[in-house]
């Protein structure tokens, strides 16, 4: 959505006032602005505009100035022009009517010589978002997307970006521009399209296909905003085409994670968190399960290596010198095709360029931190060498300090450890206690999953306990404890690894229950106690001391330090041996005791409970025989065992679920699904697709790139990849015919005999192709003067008129023009059902637009009915009502000024009575409100009202207008520019035609063949005159270029002129392209009429 | 895709609001924002993470100069596509505006809402190379290179260097006409580790040869940014020593010069936060300033190492009430500067211009850099070195109002083609050569030395001095050269050479007004 280098000269104009503004900003409204904005010089307006700028920066609503700020859109200072677009687009929405205002200037600024201006223009056009004008602003930008300015060719792709939020229906059209636009020679402007692709049509990636080669060739020049927009869309459609690449690092991070852990293999190395090379793919792919096994190691569908696939070398090759780009946004993106694309061997050039943007851009320094972070837990040897860059900056926030810390404890090795921990020693006397904890939880990390550290760590984290506990009795501060905690804590999970061997250090961290006051210690180390008791050879012989210890302070523990005494005595007592069981139930009853009067009912609870669970204490505390529960005490040993004894589940299972999105996205940094977040494509889910292409490319390669621009725009994505082949055919093909239609003759045939190059041409297209080239050659040897026949007396026998006007010279073509009146084509106008026997009581109604013009009103349009009773009982009293109040529509349709005086509908006549199988018919006059709204209406019949809708057709919302060729050209004249409108469509309705016909008698009939089926089509839909039919005059029969059709006509409602001219181009055995052209003033109504001529045409 | 963008100010106050999408977002989104600062880093906004999640939009900030950048989106979008559009943003701002701030911005708001406007929509010339207009027009006909580049080493408690690496960055200013080919290559290519490119440089000649083969776009740039990691040394060395015992800490921190880089080292600062829980503190210095700043932290500012001379700063930090002994020990940053060496060992070779019209111009300058803080485990050094002038020449700088006095000396070995320089002093006052101040040294031989006087009436701005060296025919670069030094009060020298057209009008390379102005 944005593009960069304001620093271009663009925006330097500017730059001589600076500093000038303050008292705008800090007053502004210190002068009257409607005045200033009224004045006739540019600089009091320039005043008022900042003022405005001003107000609306410091959030005052300043859209009640709309329609005077809207009338200096017209002027002619660039400066006044450009601030007026920054209001306008600021308050547009908010102020449609207003804003409708100014699309004629902007119409008018479309066809500026100066391309800043029609850039500007489009760009405020699009962005005022007024769904009125999103027809008008589509036709710009098919317009624009052919100026001969890249800057205006660049505001177009971003202008399709706004179109597509505005009109998602016309997504087609759009799509079509895109396709337009990423053939364009200008790296900016592919760029852009980039981004327009994104948010038109991000799935439609067949579209990719034929332009894949030529946007990994432009992508290092193209902005780095766009690049990294371009990187993720030809990712996916390399994917989506190809597959996953069978030796990337994602398939063979597993193995090298195995052949790591193998070494060290530690009951608790699922704890560091790392992920497997599945769940990556499961969370990258969308619709994984259906292309991997289970076991994901071997993909059923993808056996692809990268660097047998050509596509997958190209996506590496030109993504991999962006990783040097000055963007880190582009640096992270072309690291993330490497990290699912490229070879493991490959995969270390990405690591050096991501730490670098460490450094570089600081501001990326946390969002680059968080994707290092997947990387490493899947493939921690990737930057075990660089351990050094993800040392803790002083100036840090913490959230970094965390994540590196995480990304250290990831990739610690052997060999790197002692360098981190010296670093982790110095970390620890961070005045940041929160940080400390932290690094104290990373040193058990390490430790657990390094083995050969633990006694180190231990002892490191032994003594920091000593240390903290001594602070902790001199210095009360919240969250003082949380380092001590912590440390007790990552003794607890080293020590949970290996108790046997670490027993020494229970031993000491139990001694020093004299020293440590913190409560939470203090239970975490009673836990300690409890749970390892009967391990090893030391522990056993503290025990009891420790038991008695605990049991004297029991009184002046706080209360979460007297349910862990419980819990361990009880834990003790259950693994006691036989020789101390007495000494310590005489110590359990004591506790118990004391617990049993507590102040606190938790403890009193845990009390009774735990007296109950083992039953020898629970003798000696009640002090009577219970023998009688005696068959109980099995269960209540095995009930002990569970809850004292039990495996505890590992609390880090959880982190296996944990959700990883693509790198790169936000929802990776966020850790939940953004919006819009979308995974990658099913691997080769484009195969079908892709299998058409195949043959294309194969054959179609060498020519494609030597094809300009216009050639490639002029297939449509419709006919997209399929239709390539096609396109690739009749291309050359048209060239062929191009060099013949200016050769002379005799060249021509010694090229089409002798030369190799005209050979070449042959053997590429079809078989179909090579007959019609036969029969030209014949055709040009039986006409042996060309000239005589492109003579003017030639042509003066053949014709009835000479062309002799100016457009024509410019065509460089002979025209021939065959004068046809309109009467010589039988119009068949087309009926529509407007009520259908099935839900009318059998009441057919059939209407069909007339060419007759009313005599009421000019804004009333002519429409046959045809009413037929198709049941068996006789219907009465037909008539029809309007059911809507006239001109209750709102101001949209300016073409129908005064609607308020006319009547919705005239009716001719009412029908009394319809027999069954008869028929009637009536004229009705009706007033459409808009020329695409249907008319709503009520048929009265038997005096049951049914609904009806009557669709208006503005082929017929005109009337012919007779006038000569001369007044045709002169009225189209003057109509240029704004007023006119074009589009591309194809005929083929002549085909059907030709296969009646035998084109052996008759050949040279085919142009007039096609001249005629279109006229009488368009004749038949549409109340228009035939001005003229100028046909080519080329040696070539088959060749229809150059055919034009002229018809004129008047708009009903304003009687304004409307030039219809459509021009057709191939080649009469193919589908005809054409160009279909209106000229009229009415910019809304030209529109539409050629949106419905089209529609003529092709259906 | 981005939908709105604001500038709030350093109170958390929105200076300016860009919509860019039909979906508007509500300034209470910025209160909602700051609110957050204010609960999270204290009011602080550049302590905020970049990302931040409010409870409608995904917000990203970047922070500049006390102006936070703040840009809202609802959809997923690449983070750092918006953080770094952000900051070019500012970068962008900057470059126009000389500098940021709440004032600035409020001066020109209009410049920053059509700036705001054209970087989100789209603009850039689209030009054959996107990054240079197509008519560059009144080019000097000069290009300067620069480089500039900062150290970032840790050393440890026991004084061992951890990490020490350089950071660089090749400025380069254009002013060429037409379009110009330049190629730059460096004799030792190899000690590079990590690069990053200006668009503009084309990637196969470095991917082939090392060589930097680029178009410049007019104006200043940088060209690269490079990073030579594992240094062996750092050229200062500052050994702090705490001890605390019964509620008192001693401080003795001593500064001294380890590896003599063979240029001066100034502008040496010692920094350090003084720990949580002390009473109050009582430093001094046998050489140069002390401050305790607000925010607790201590800055003792050096400047040059005295000769024969050992600074160092010792005193008592009195503890809390009932604590004896500190338990946490602060970090020191070092920052210095050293001129005319690359300590990274980086040096330009050549230079080569083609495609101009007219005999081509280059030129090389050297510019000193203000510090950046950098990461520490226990102290922190920073060095920003300026890499050696092809013609290097040692210039020393004195003056009182209205005269200045240089002392120059041509180097042991000149680089380039002349044996021989000549300085030429002369004043240059609001972009303007004056007319009669100027004064001309004599013929220099290597390191033969020469005092240059010139007295002004009006208050000192700048004077450059240039070199003359002779011609040499034999030369392959076929014209003489001229270094201009731009001296100005309480700076640095900043050389510039030049490889002046054959028309001899050597223009000062005068900037459009309000960009970049040469400041200090």
């Amino acid at each position: 959505m944005f593009g960069l280098q304001a620093s271009g000269a663009a925006a330097s104009w500017v730059v001589g006032r600076m500093g000038t503004d303050a008292h705008l900003y800090d007053d502004p409204d210190d002068a009257s602005i409607p005045t200033l904005l009224d004045s006739r010089f540019d600089a009091d307006k320039l005043d008022a505009l900042k003022r405005l700028l001003a107000l609306i920066a410091q959030g005052v609503d300043v859209a009640h100035l709309f329609p005077q700020v809207v009338k200096n859109v017209a002027s002619q200072s660039l400066e006044v022009k450009k601030l007026v677009y920054l209001y306008l687009l600021h308050y547009a929405e908010k102020r449609q009517n207003e804003a409708l205002l100014s699309i004629n200037i902007f119409q008018k600024d479309l066809s500026d010589i100066n391309p800043l201006v029609r850039a500007w223009a489009l760009r405020t056009m699009a962005g005022i978002r007024l769904h009125v004008v999103a027809p008008l602003v589509l036709v710009a930008v098919k317009k624009c997307a052919r100026d001969p300015s890249a800057y205006v060719r660049k505001c177009t792709a971003y202008a399709l970006c706004k179109l597509q939020d505005l009109i998602p229906e016309e997504t087609a059209a759009l799509e079509e521009t895109v396709d337009v636009l990423f053939s364009d020679n200008s790296p900016g402007v592919v760029g852009a399209t980039a981004v327009a692709f994104n948010s038109v049509c991000p799935n439609c990636l067949p579209l990719i296909s034929k332009h894949f080669q030529r946007l990994c060739e432009t992508l290092p020049d193209i902005e780095d905003w766009a690049q990294i927009i371009l990187i993720d869309i030809i990712l996916r459609y390399v994917i989506a085409r190809h597959g996953l690449v069978k030796d990337s690092s994602i398939f063979a991070s597993s193995l090298s994670l195995e052949s790591q852990g193998s070494g060290n293999s530690v009951p608790g190395n699922g704890t560091c968190g790392t992920i497997s090379n599945i769940t990556l793919l499961h969370n990258y792919i969308e619709e994984y399960s259906g292309c991997f096994d289970r076991e994901g190691d071997k993909i059923s569908s993808s056996s692809m290596t990268s660097s047998t696939n050509n596509d997958v070398v190209l996506l590496l090759k030109c993504t991999s010198p962006l990783l040097w780009s000055r963007n880190s946004g582009v640096i992270l993106a072309a690291a993330s095709v490497h990290w699912i694309m490229a070879p493991v061997e490959q995969l270390k050039r990405i690591v050096g360029p991501i730490l670098f943007t460490l450094r570089s851009s600081p501001d990326a320094t946390y969002v680059m931190l968080g994707n290092i972070l997947v990387f490493s837990k899947t493939d921690p040897s990737l930057f075990a060498l660089f351990y050094e860059d993800f040392f803790i900056c002083d100036s840090d926030p913490y959230q970094t300090k965390a994540l590196k810390l995480e990304i250290l404890t990831n990739i610690a090795t052997e060999s790197s450890i002692p360098a981190i921990f010296e670093e982790f020693q110095d970390y620890i006397k961070d005045p940041d206690r929160r940080f400390v904890a932290d690094t104290v939880a990373a040193i058990a990390l390490c430790a657990q999953k390094l083995p050969s550290i633990t006694t180190t760590c231990l002892e490191g984290l032994l003594s920091l306990v000593f240390y903290e506990s001594s602070i902790c009795k001199s210095v009360h501060i919240d969250g003082e404890d949380a380092v001590l905690v912590q440390a007790i804590l990552s003794i607890k999970a080293i020590v949970k690894t290996d108790p046997a061997s670490h027993e020494k250090v229970i031993v000491r961290l139990v001694r020093s229950l004299e020293k440590i006051k913190e409560p939470a210690a203090r239970s975490l180390i009673i836990w300690i106690f409890g749970e390892y008791s009967s391990i090893g050879n030391i522990i056993p012989k503290i025990t009891p001391a420790v038991l008695k210890y605990l049991a004297w302070s029991f009184t002046a523990e706080v209360l979460e330090t007297k349910l862990q005494i419980l819990n361990a005595a009880a834990k003790v007592i259950i693994h006691s041996p036989e020789e101390h069981l007495n000494e310590f139930k005489k110590i359990m009853a004591y506790v118990i005791m004391l617990a049993a009067c507590d102040l606190n009912y938790d403890v009193r609870d845990r009390a009774r409970f735990v007296s109950r669970i083992l039953p020898h204490c629970r003798i000696d505390l009640k002090g009577k025989d219970s023998s009688c529960q005696s068959h109980n005490e099995d269960m209540f040993k095995e009930l002990a065992n569970h809850i004292f004894v039990g495996k505890m589940p590992s609390a880090y299972q959880v982190s296996n679920n944990y959700r990883i999105y693509l790198p790169g996205s936000l929802s990776q940094v966020v850790l939940h699904a953004a919006p819009g977040y979308t995974q990658l494509p099913k691997p080769q889910s484009m195969e079908l697709i892709h299998r058409t292409m195949e043959t294309t490319i194969g054959v179609g390669n060498s020519s494609e790139s030597i094809n300009s621009d216009a050639e490639s725009g002029s297939s449509t994505y419709d006919s997209g990849s399929v239709y390539d082949s096609e396109s690739e055919g009749g291309s050359s093909d048209r060239d062929a015919a191009g060099s013949n239609k200016y050769s002379n003759d005799a060249g021509h045939s010694f090229d089409h005999q002798n030369d190799s190059l005209v050979h070449v041409y042959d053997t590429s297209v079809d078989q179909g192709q090579t007959a019609r080239d036969v029969e030209e050659n014949f055709s040009s040897l039986i006409s042996t003067d060309l000239t005589e026949l492109i003579s003017k007396s030639a042509l003066e026998t053949w014709l009835d008129e000479v062309p002799a006007e100016p457009v024509q010279a410019s065509m460089q073509t002979s025209v021939a023009r065959v004068s046809l009146t309109n009467h010589s084509f039988d119009r068949k106008p087309k009926l529509h059902t407007l009520l259908d026997p099935s839900n009318s009581n059998g009441l057919s109604v059939l209407y069909a637009f007339s060419s007759e013009v009313s005599s009421v009103s000019h804004l009333l349009v002519c429409v046959d009915l045809l009413f037929e009773n198709v049941s068996t009982d006789q219907l009465a009293d037909i008539t029809i009502k309007s059911e809507e109040a006239a001109g209750s529509e709102d101001g949209l349709d300016q073409t129908l000024e005064g609607s308020a005086r006319v009547p919705t509908i005239v009716l001719d006549k009412e029908i009394q009575l319809l027999a069954p199988q008869q028929t009637a018919k009536m004229v009705l006059q009706a007033h459409f409100h808009h020329h695409l709204l249907p008319l709503k209406l009520t048929v009265f019949c038997n005096g049951k009202k049914h609904p009806a809708k009557l669709h208006p057709d503005i082929a017929y919302f005109v009337q012919p207008l007779l006038m000569d060729l001369n007044a045709f050209l002169c009225k189209e004249n003057q109509l240029r520019g704004v007023f006119e409108y074009a589009r591309r469509c194809t005929f083929k309705d002549h085909l059907q035609k030709f296969e009646h016909i035998n084109d052996s008698t008759e050949h040279t009939d085919r142009n007039v063949l096609v001249a005629q089926s279109l006229a009488s089509k368009i004749l038949s839909n549409a109340n228009v005159h035939l001005v003229s039919m100028d046909m080519p005059v080329t040696f070539n029969i088959d060749d229809a270029s150059g055919l034009c059709w002229r018809f004129s006509s008047e708009i009903l409602s304003t009687s304004n002129p409307c030039l219809i001219t459509i021009v057709a181009e191939g080649h009469t055995s193919e589908p005809l392209d054409l160009t279909a052209k209106v000229n009229s003033q009415d910019t809304v109504f030209g529109l539409n009429l050629l949106n419905r001529v089209v529609a003529i045409i092709e259906f | 895709m981005l939908q709105c963008i604001f500038l709030l100010s350093d109170s958390g106050e929105v200076m300016v609001e860009k919509q860019m999408t039909s979906h508007r977002v509500d300034r209470a989104i910025c209160g909602w924002f700051w609110e957050y600062v204010l609960a999270h880093a204290g009011g602080d906004a550049s302590k905020v993470l970049q990302v931040v999640v409010s409870p409608t939009h995904y917000l990203f900030q970047v922070y500049r100069n006390g102006v936070t950048f703040l840009a809202c989106t609802q959809v997923e979008m690449p983070p750092l596509m918006a953080i770094e559009f952000l900051s070019r943003v500012a970068d962008v701002l900057i470059d126009y505006l000389g500098d940021l701030n709440e004032d600035i911005i409020k001066d020109n708001f209009v410049l920053v809402y059509q700036i705001l406007d054209e970087m989100m929509d789209n603009d850039a010339t689209a030009s054959y190379v996107p990054w240079r207009t197509t008519v560059v027009k009144d080019a000097s006909n000069e290009v300067y290179v620069n480089i500039v580049e900062e150290l970032d080493a840790c050393v440890n408690r026991e004084g061992a260097l951890v990490k020490c690496e350089a950071y660089g960055k090749i400025q380069v200013n254009s002013s060429l006409p037409g379009v110009p080919e330049l190629t730059l290559s460096f004799p030792n290519p190899t000690i590079i580790n990590d690069v990053m490119f200006h668009p503009c440089v084309r990637f196969r000649p470095w991917e082939s040869n090392q060589i930097i083969s680029f178009v410049p776009p007019d104006g200043q740039f940088d060209l690269m940014s490079y990073r030579v990691k594992k240094l062996k040394t750092t050229p200062i060395y500052v050994k702090p020593q705490l001890t605390s015992d019964s509620g008192n800490c001693r401080v003795n921190v001593m500064v001294g010069i380890r590896n003599d880089p063979g240029k001066p080292i100034d502008s040496i600062t010692v920094q350090f936060r003084l720990p949580l829980l002390i009473a109050s503190a009582d430093l001094t210095a046998n050489y140069g300033t002390v401050d305790i700043l607000a925010d607790q932290t201590c800055l003792w500012t050096i400047g040059q190492i005295p000769k024969g001379k050992a600074p160092s700063l010792s005193g008592n930090l009195h503890l809390e009430e009932g604590l004896t002994h500190l338990h946490t020990f602060p970090t020191f940053q070092v920052k210095f500067r050293v001129m005319g060496v690359a300590l990274s060992g980086l040096q330009v070779d050549k230079l080569e211009v083609r495609n101009t019209p007219s005999a081509p111009y280059k030129g090389f300058r050297a510019q000193t850099k203000a510090g950046r803080k950098r990461c520490t485990s226990k102290f922190i050094k920073e060095h920003h070195g300026v890499e050696d002038l092809p013609v290097a020449c040692d210039a020393r700088r004195y003056d009182e109002p209205g005269v200045v006095m240089a002392r120059f000396r041509a180097q042991a070995t000149p680089p380039g083609h002349g044996q021989r320089v000549r300085p030429c002093l002369r004043l240059w006052q609001r972009g303007r050569a004056s007319g009669r101040a100027r004064t001309r040294g004599r013929w220099l031989r290597p390191c033969q030395g020469v005092w240059l006087r010139l007295r002004t009436l009006s208050p000192l701005r700048m004077c450059r001095l240039r070199f003359l060296r002779p011609r040499l025919r034999a030369s392959p670069l076929h014209f003489s050269t001229r270094i201009h030094y731009f001296l100005c009060p309480q700076s640095s020298i900043q050389c510039h050479l030049l490889l002046p057209h054959h028309t001899a009008a050597c223009a000062c390379p005068t900037r459009k007004s309000g960009r970049n102005p040469p400041r200090r």
